[in-house]
């Protein structure tokens, strides 16, 4: 059970410190947020949210994609997150990428996350 | 080099040599003159007009996939900057709209009674807009989704103003495998089939029906779209142009030089390219994670080409990563196993192109292959941030004065088919 004040699932308390700002529900609101973190920032997320992820997909995969409570929906916002920090900490090693076209020449307009959200 | 699917590392590397020295596709296509080629129809006014005329205001274009357009009622509006009437006119706007029989219509986006635009567009998202009717904004006429005239305020004020004959002007529309494609010619010279048969008949079998857009980007480049086109056509780029992200997942010592395993030239300036992983990558660890989870684009198959779709590698090359459909003129297809990518390159003005890049999954009800998917999407918009940042710099020495001719290499004959096609079409009547 989720005490009124957490945002996830109690088995995720570990997590929690991340709910409030880094699940984001859609690929463009998460991409601006990548790019505004530091590495360490980055860095963090990555080591403290992978170790988690068959844990979390799990948990989320109780659902389906048509009817998520939001706790759910927050960790899978999580795990979505996670990706969209992936080339970052993977691959670049920088929060943006270097030697591309600039950021905001790349404009996002990519379909909303095709979840449905229960709020009761 | 045709092989077979399950051919092993060691199986190819006793080919390498071989192939190493061969020119493959040259070989294959002994008619196709490999010399230079001038530069003019990247640069050219003139030639563009041509390409307008004889290229985009005769043949069926993609405006987009028909899962838009779930419900009756569900619209989008979409520009085409290249089919407008004059040389430096303003941009026409079409509806493409599922009317209220179910049925997947376009019209000019264009009110008869004093041609204002109708319907306008919606903030830019992929997401759907529905409507029941389409109302004019300047004096309220208001059209069915079917496009015909509904009301008129006012309407006695007029004077034998016959409703039937005022209509949205509808064009040409067919849809293959919910690929939505619309044609501005009053009488087109070709069915929508007979224009994309090649890909029709490889593709027949392809599950484009259960996939899903996911991901999709746009940006206006200041370049010739041809040359935004082949900027995705060719794996000669990816040392270099993605030298901190993709060389180890594609070339690696089979392919140091990521050269494409096959090439397929068609008719009517279609083609389809094949291109490898490399068996000798070594993902890091969230991609190994997301390799047993579900589909990431390349990484999703790990190189098995038994694992592909019907309809994909059609030279059964093993380790097989991608196909990429080059549908003539302006749009890529390129199936994956579990899914596929997309461009778009829409000409502005000879220097001017809007690209639109996507990526699209099997649909699923699984909340986790959401993740998995999305690992791939980032790492293909990211690789796109690379893709363009040549662009503009090409164009510029393309009109510099310092170059007069252009060379295309083996492995990028899908360029050098596309400036050929082009150039064969714009010459015909």
């Amino acid at each position: 059970m989720s005490t009124t004040l957490s945002m996830l699932p109690t088995e995720f308390a570990d997590l929690e410190r991340f709910a409030a700002e880094w699940a984001l529900p859609a690929e463009r609101a998460r991409n601006q947020f990548r790019v505004q973190r530091s590495m360490a920032e980055l860095e963090d997320y990555y080591q403290t949210v992978f170790p988690r992820m068959n844990a979390l997909c799990d948990y989320i995969d109780q659902y389906t994609i048509d009817a998520m409570p939001r706790p759910a929906a927050r960790l899978l916002q999580l795990g979505l997150m996670l990706m969209e920090v992936v080339p970052a900490v993977e691959v670049y090693r920088a929060p943006d990428v270097p030697n591309s076209i600039d950021h905001a020449r790349l404009r996002i307009i990519s379909p909303s996350d095709p979840v449905k959200i229960l709020d009761n | 080099m045709s092989a077979n699917l399950t051919e092993t590392k060691e199986d190819m590397a006793r080919r390498l040599p071989d192939w190493a020295k061969r020119r493959p596709v040259s070989e294959r296509y002994p008619q196709v003159d490999m010399g230079p080629v001038p530069i003019e129809p990247y640069i050219s006014e003139e030639f563009f007009e041509s390409e307008r005329a004889k290229i985009f205001k005769r043949m069926w274009l993609y405006v987009g996939r028909a899962e838009r357009l779930p419900k009756p009622g569900d619209y989008f509006t979409q520009t085409i900057e290249v089919v407008r009437s004059k040389k430096d006119g303003t941009f026409p706007s079409f509806i493409i709209c599922r009317d209220k029989n179910g049925e997947i219509r376009a019209f000019y986006n264009t009110c008869q009674h004093r041609g204002t635009t109708v319907a306008w567009d919606p903030p830019e998202t992929w997401d759907t807009s529905h409507r029941r009717y389409f109302a004019c904004r300047f004096h309220g006429w208001v059209y069915d989704t079917d496009g015909s005239l509904k009301s008129v305020p006012d309407e006695n004020q007029f004077c034998n103003l016959n409703k039937a004959e005022r209509g949205l002007k509808p064009v040409h529309c067919a849809v293959w495998k919910d690929f939505i494609f619309i044609n501005v010619d009053p009488e087109p010279r070709q069915t929508l089939l007979e224009q994309i048969k090649p890909h029709a008949e490889l593709l027949k079998d392809f599950p484009f029906e259960k996939i899903r857009k996911r991901g999709i980007w746009t940006a206006t480049v200041d370049v010739n779209w041809k040359v935004a086109m082949d900027a995705f056509q060719e794996g000669y780029h990816v040392n270099t142009v993605h030298a901190s992200t993709l060389p180890e997942a594609f070339n690696g010592p089979l392919n140091p030089n990521c050269r494409p395993t096959s090439i397929r030239l068609f008719p009517n300036g279609n083609r389809s390219v094949t291109f490898m992983v490399s068996p000798d990558f070594t993902p890091p660890e969230v991609e190994k994670w997301v390799r047993q989870r579900g589909s990431s684009w390349y990484a999703a198959g790990g190189g098995d080409s038994t694992k592909a779709y019907p309809g994909v590698n059609p030279d059964n090359d093993p380790f097989y990563a991608f196909d990429c459909h080059g549908f003539f003129p302006n749009m890529l297809v390129d199936p994956f196993i579990g899914g596929y990518y997309g461009h778009e390159f829409w000409p502005i003005a000879v220097n001017k192109t809007r690209w639109i890049g996507s990526i699209n999954f099997v649909d699923t009800q699984k909340p986790s292959d959401l993740i998995a998917n999305e690992h791939g999407k980032t790492l293909l918009r990211d690789a796109f941030r690379e893709d363009t940042v040549t662009l503009d710099a090409t164009q510029v020495g393309l009109e510099s004065g310092g170059i007069t001719s252009t060379v295309f290499c083996d492995g990028e004959m899908a360029p050098r088919h596309l400036y050929n096609s082009v150039v064969e079409m714009v010459n015909r009547e």
